[in-house]
């Protein structure tokens, strides 16, 4: 594969032309086999075969279908999966257990081309975490790197999984983080997203809530900083009854960084009485940052709700003046405000070493709890 | 030498003259009062010693601790000594009561503070207002009643310690048992800090336990009248009308 395309927005529009996918031909190449301490209850497959996929990546009819039939379609998309199947990744497939959390940490390296899967089986009624971390060995590097990740969660009935994840990437770095669940029937997935630092991120986070009742929760927190780049895809596809999709977007953006949301709320006939909102806080901390947002609500049902808003700014007059009163200057003001959003999203981890990493690279030399 | 020293000052809301040559000064631990009518620019004058930007300062001058602050930026001031409780406290949607307060407060000192000194400091004076602990971990400000913004306001000026401190009526809106604990925190902090008080106020009940050295009027954006406390009881008495021209 020479380029990808990667987080198709679920529904064309001639007005949001150039936001509709990203084509990228920085590709990672070399499968990586991911090493993980899994907990002792956790079982793990013999069958690392990928799947791939015929899908079109530009196709959202192809996409639907595929989603009808109960299958799985990540955020970045099938481009994706056919990037996993070509370079002959070994997926790591998990059958999860509810009594220890696990936590696959992956550390990338100067000139790194690393591509990984995790498919995570949740059985009913069993309430899993996990938490994935994507770290640059050196964090100051001004070194290379090409890597992707993806994780395909299959949710069980009455099951949940809190998956938590953390990017802390070089600024040069180029990396693509997949998500694709399917729910069944009362399955909840819940995300707790903080990326603090990546030189070109892709994004792309779908879920296909085929099952009654089944339910997302996404937080993301982002810190877009210097000429950093963040494109996200957020999908839920709302096919059961009674499903509720809950979106809320925070983020910083800083210098010249360029960032881009889409989230998209999909109600298909069938997903009466479902509900879903999607919300997006920026706090735009310079004139030369690029902040574009794409909020959705598709619906072809009628009983449904959808919520969508977005604000963006930054602190008023009146917050600036109330905090400098105290004694605080402009920069600090800015600075308390970013890594508050950070911190408020980072408190929802469940690790606690991940949680102390996280106030350390934000506070440094800070005592924390 | 006045701890402040307030001579002529002039000051304009987008372009609108509000305060027309005010005179003022304030002693090092005194505790002065201002009143005056609905309007007449006691807010004003508040924001314009702070320096807050939307108060342009046209004409005079404004010193404390015998620098002229008159072009100062705010958080200079601030670092200064000189704390303003506002009238109407500001919500801070996304910090904390208590990152706020510690983060001001190693910029008005200039020191690291030990996190664990902190927290028990700001539980204890979180006690002595009366406050539920639960309040320091939620957004400063934020869905707080007007008496429990009042009293964050009292407990930044018990952690910050500053050298004059400008109660802009921060006794409006609290209840009878509010306005005790607020009064006994104003009294703290006379007691251990020693700080200079300029209260704004259109009721008496927090001047009680107070030894009040000046009563300034202030009417139309000028110096009205000034005497001792009585003009306090002559006021209530009274009203404004008399100084009206
Ligand atoms: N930011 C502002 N923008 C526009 N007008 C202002 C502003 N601040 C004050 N004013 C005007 O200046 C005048 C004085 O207001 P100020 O708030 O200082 O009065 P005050 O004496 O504090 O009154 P109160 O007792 O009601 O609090 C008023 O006419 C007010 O409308
Ligand atoms: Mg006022």
């Amino acid at each position: 594969m020479e380029k990808m395309y990667v987080n198709h927005l679920p529904c064309i529009t001639w007005k949001w032309l150039k936001m509709n996918g990203v084509e990228s031909s920085d590709l990672p190449v070399s499968a990586s086999r991911i090493t993980a301490d899994v907990p002792s209850g956790w079982t793990v497959s013999d069958d690392t075969a990928a799947q791939g996929s015929d899908i079109a990546a530009n196709s959202n009819a192809e996409i639907e279908k595929a989603l009808f039939a109960d299958k799985i379609v990540t955020g970045l998309g099938p481009d994706m999966d056919r990037l996993i199947k070509e370079a002959d990744v070994p997926v790591l497939r998990l059958t999860a257990s509810a009594d220890e959390p696990l936590v696959i940490e992956n550390i990338y390296k100067d000139g790194d081309s690393k591509l990984s899967a995790v498919e995570i089986t949740i059985p009913d009624g069993v309430d899993a975490v996990v938490t994935e971390k994507f770290i640059s060995e050196d964090v100051c590097s001004d070194g290379n790197a090409v890597c992707g990740f993806q994780t395909r969660l299959i949710i069980g009935k009455n099951a949940s999984v809190k998956l938590d994840q953390v990017q802390k990437l070089a600024k040069n770095v180029v990396f693509y983080n997949d998500i694709g669940t399917f729910n069944a029937e009362n399955g909840r997935f819940e995300l707790v997203e903080v990326i603090l630092a990546g030189g070109s991120t892709y994004f792309g986070s779908r879920s296909n809530l085929a099952g009654r009742e089944s339910s997302l929760d996404i937080e993301m927190a982002y810190l877009v900083k210097g000429k950093e780049a963040l494109d996200s895809n957020i999908a839920a596809f709302q096919r059961g009854k009674r499903t509720d999709a809950q979106i809320r977007v925070n983020g910083v953006l800083k210098d010249e960084a360029k960032k881009l949301t889409k989230a998209t709320i999909d109600f298909k006939t069938g997903s009466t009485d479902s509900v879903g909102s999607e919300t997006e806080d920026v706090l735009m901390m310079s004139d030369n940052v690029v902040n574009r947002t794409v909020p959705l609500i598709l619906c072809t049902e009628e009983s449904v709700e959808g919520v969508h808003g977005a604000t963006l700014g930054r602190p008023s007059e009146e917050i600036m003046t109330y905090m400098m009163s105290r004694g605080l200057d402009k920069n600090q003001i800015y600075d308390i405000m970013e890594k508050a959003r950070l911190d408020a999203a980072a408190a929802k981890i469940h690790d606690e070493q991940t949680r102390r990493e996280i106030a350390e690279y934000l506070h440094p030399g800070e005592e924390t709890e | 030498m006045a701890l402040l020293e307030i001579k002529g000052l002039k000051v304009s809301v987008e372009d609108k003259e509000i305060l027309h040559g005010i005179d003022l000064s304030v002693g090092a631990g005194e505790t002065h009062v201002i009143m005056g009518p609905n309007g007449a620019g006691k807010s004003t004058l508040g924001f314009a010693i702070m320096g807050s930007p939307e108060y342009e300062k046209t004409d005079g001058t404004v010193s404390f601790d015998g620098e002229d602050i008159t072009e100062e930026s705010t958080d200079k001031i601030a670092k200064k000594g000189i704390f303003l409780s506002f009238q109407n406290p500001v919500e801070v949607p996304g910090v904390t009561l208590s990152s706020f307060i510690r983060n001001a407060l190693e910029q008005v000192t200039g020191e690291r503070i030990r996190l664990w000194d902190f927290k028990k400091k700001l539980a204890k004076a979180m006690e002595a207002l009366d406050m539920d602990p639960s309040y320091a971990e939620r957004d400063l400000n934020v869905g707080f009643s007007g008496g429990e913004k009042k009293k964050a306001e009292i407990l930044q000026l018990l952690m910050l310690r500053p050298s004059l401190a400008i109660l802009d009526e921060t006794d409006s809106g609290l209840d009878v048992d509010a306005v005790r604990t607020v009064s006994a925190g104003i009294e703290a902090y006379k007691k251990d800090v020693g700080g200079a008080l300029l209260i704004i106020t259109h009721s008496t009940k927090i001047l009680e336990a107070l030894d009040v050295d000046r009563v300034h009027v202030i009417v139309d954006g000028k110096n009205a009248c000034e005497g001792g406390r009585e003009l306090v009881d002559n006021i209530n008495e009274n009203g404004f009308e008399q100084f009206v021209k």
